[in-house]
This record gives C-alpha cells, structure tokens and sequence, in this order.
C-alpha cells in the first residue's frame, strides 16, 4: 500500500506541477524524460489497485487500507487533465483509466462503510 | 464452462441431443444459465427419463473433463516446476560469494543480490502473475472438478509470498520527489527508483493473486479468511485447515 501510496503522491505532484505556469523543477523534467517507465508503472498500479477493489468487495480490510486507498482515489478522480499531452508526465488517457479504477474503488469503500454514494 | 445447448447441434442425431441434455443436467448453474434454466427445467426432466439408457452408454466425449484435467495439471506442473526454480536459486543463494551463481543472477533483481534475502526480478514476478492468472481461469479452480491435482503446498505458498514481500519491503522508503544528492546521473537516478517501484508492484500483484486467488476475475469469489487459513487444496479452492 505504501508503495502505491509514494508512486501515485509522486505522480500527483508531477502533474500538479506540470499544470503550473512555474519553470519545470529538475525532478520534473527528469521525470517527463521517463515518461514510458511512469506509463507502464501506473498501469501496473491499475491492475493493483483493482485487485484491492475485488478485495475490498470480497473480504473485510484494515480500516488504514481503507483510508489510504479512499484518499488515493478521491485525488484521482479529481486530476486535472493536461491542457499539453505531449509535455506532460502522464497522458490523459492512462489518467482516464486511474479514475475509472478509482471510482470503483470509492463505491467498494462507501458499501464496505455502509454509506450511499447518491 | 460454457452450457451447450441442443439448438448448437445438429437435430437429426439422437445419439448427440442425449449428449446435450447429460451436460446441462451435469453444469453447475452459472448466473447466467441458471436465469436461462428455470423455464425448461421441467422439459429437460422429461426428455431426461426418455432418454436415460441411452444417455449413460453413449455420451459421445466422455473425455471432456480428463482433458480438462490434464490441462490443470499441466498448469499446475508448470506453475510448481517454477516455484521449485526460485526455492532451489534462493536455497543456493550466497550473498558474500564473489561472483553469483546464473541461477541467482536470473531469478533475483540485481540490486538485492549484496542483501542475505534477495528479491525476485521483474520478470519472475511477471512470470508468476502470468501462472496464476492461468490457474483462476481454469474450471477445476471455479468448479472444483473432482480430482483434478489442483494441489499446491501452502508452505510453497506461503513462502513465494515470504519472497515477494521483499520487494515490496524494499521500496517502502523509496524517495521520488526530490532528486538524490547522488553522483549517478538524474535520468539513471530516476529509472533506477522506478524500477524499484514497479518491482515492487508486480510483486504486490502476485502476491494480491495468491491472497485473493481471483485476480481481476470478478466470477471467482472466496470466503473470506486469513492467508494462514487457506491451503490450495479441495479442487483447487482454498479451503480452511484443521486445527
């Protein structure tokens, strides 16, 4: 969970920096040279995340994966998508596939909560 | 397993409607076939006990599940053939010898090789993600078939669990944000930090596979129990030991 947790908090800034009018820092400009490593990573990650989603359905989890997976999600969702593609870390579209896992993930937590999305 | 229907098959022979009738009789209904099933229920019970002698003698593929099987055990024989691989790299493994041996080398990532408790490479995690998978999507472990050598030791399991750990340990205090004051250059510095991190995940993957047993297979579903309960046993489900 904790590597998750540093990947996509990693990536979040990233992207909120990108967005920024501000000179790319050193870090992000490194990071953008990798853009091929950081898509296939986030797309593993996916592929994690939606396994705790089947989990979270099937299985009683620790309430600290719980808020962690919840806060991921719901800064997921809300990801800005990037005015220039190209010079981003991270395209709109893998982000497109972050959110959809999210948002399952966000209705697993709220029925695991007993709470009511609508 | 998909429920065959006797419109599939050709209506002039009798010898393969009786076929068609012994599979649905014999098919754990699914959500889907058993939404389908209840209206003919009643017309199957009937053609059922018109056709009952004729049934037992001449199924025409009565080889449907062995070839299942051997397909499972096929699976099985390559997914513990493997395990047995990176037991005997890690049982070998010496962390003070100059030159790794090339089981190490090929089974464990570069970086953990100075370390007594080496991790598993990319690769084998892959490797391990791949074998799992094809066992979920095997009927035995859905359906449990009878006998079908879906057998695997929980103490092999739970220790490639043990071993996948590692990976995941390793990256906990993986620092992304801010660039190393290290000599390596910022792009290798990076790459080499992703590459713990994607370790690491697909490591978390395997093991998320070896927990649930269902990966992104949303038909398969288990109880829920702790790790330490479960053994691959009963057709291939886990099932809860006897204390």
């Amino acid at each position: 969970m904790e590597v998750i947790r540093i990947f996509l908090d990693s990536l979040f800034h990233w992207i909120a920096a990108g967005s920024s009018d501000n000179a790319l820092s050193d870090t992000l400009s490194v990071a953008i040279s990798c853009t091929k490593q950081i898509s296939a990573l986030l797309q593993n990650c996916v592929t994690l995340l939606s396994q705790f989603e089947t989990q979270l359905a099937e299985t009683v989890s620790q309430e600290s994966i719980i808020n962690v997976l919840q806060f991921l999600a719901v800064e997921a969702i809300f990801l800005e998508n990037q005015a220039r593609d190209k010079e981003s870390v991270i395209s709109n579209q893998s982000i497109e596939s972050l959110r959809v896992v999210s948002m399952g993930i966000l209705r697993q937590v709220s029925s695991t909560r007993g709470l009511s999305l609508t | 397993m998909r429920p065959l229907s006797s419109t599939s098959l050709p209506p002039q022979s009798p010898k393969r409607q009786s076929f068609a009738v012994e599979i649905i009789q014999h098919t754990t209904p699914t959500p889907s076939s058993s939404v389908a099933s209840t209206n003919h229920k009643s017309k199957k019970a009937t053609i059922a006990t018109h056709l009952h002698e004729r049934r037992i003698s001449t199924s025409p593929h009565p080889t449907h599940i062995p070839a299942e099987k051997d397909r499972v055990d096929a699976i099985v024989s390559q997914f513990t053939t493997l395990l047995d691989d990176i037991f005997e790299a890690e049982d070998v493994f010496n962390h003070e010898a100059e030159e790794q041996t090339e089981g190490s080398a090929a089974f464990f990532s570069t970086d953990s090789l100075r370390d007594g408790h080496p991790w598993l490479s990319k690769e084998m995690h892959r490797k391990l993600d791949v074998h799992l998978r094809k066992l979920v999507r095997t009927v035995a472990w859905k359906h449990g078939v009878a006998g079908s050598g879906l057998r695997i030791e929980t103490g092999d399991l739970a220790r490639i669990t043990g071993i996948c750990e590692r990976a995941v340990r390793a990256a906990e205090m993986v620092e992304l944000k801010e660039l190393g004051g290290d000599d390596d250059p910022k792009r290798e510095w990076m790459m080499n930090r992703l590459g713990r991190i994607e370790n690491a995940i697909l490591a978390a993957n395997v093991i998320m596979l070896l927990i649930t047993g269902s990966g992104t297979d949303q038909q398969v579903s288990l109880p829920s129990r702790p790790f330490s309960e479960r053994s691959f046993t009963d057709g291939g489900r886990y099932t809860r030991r006897k204390r």
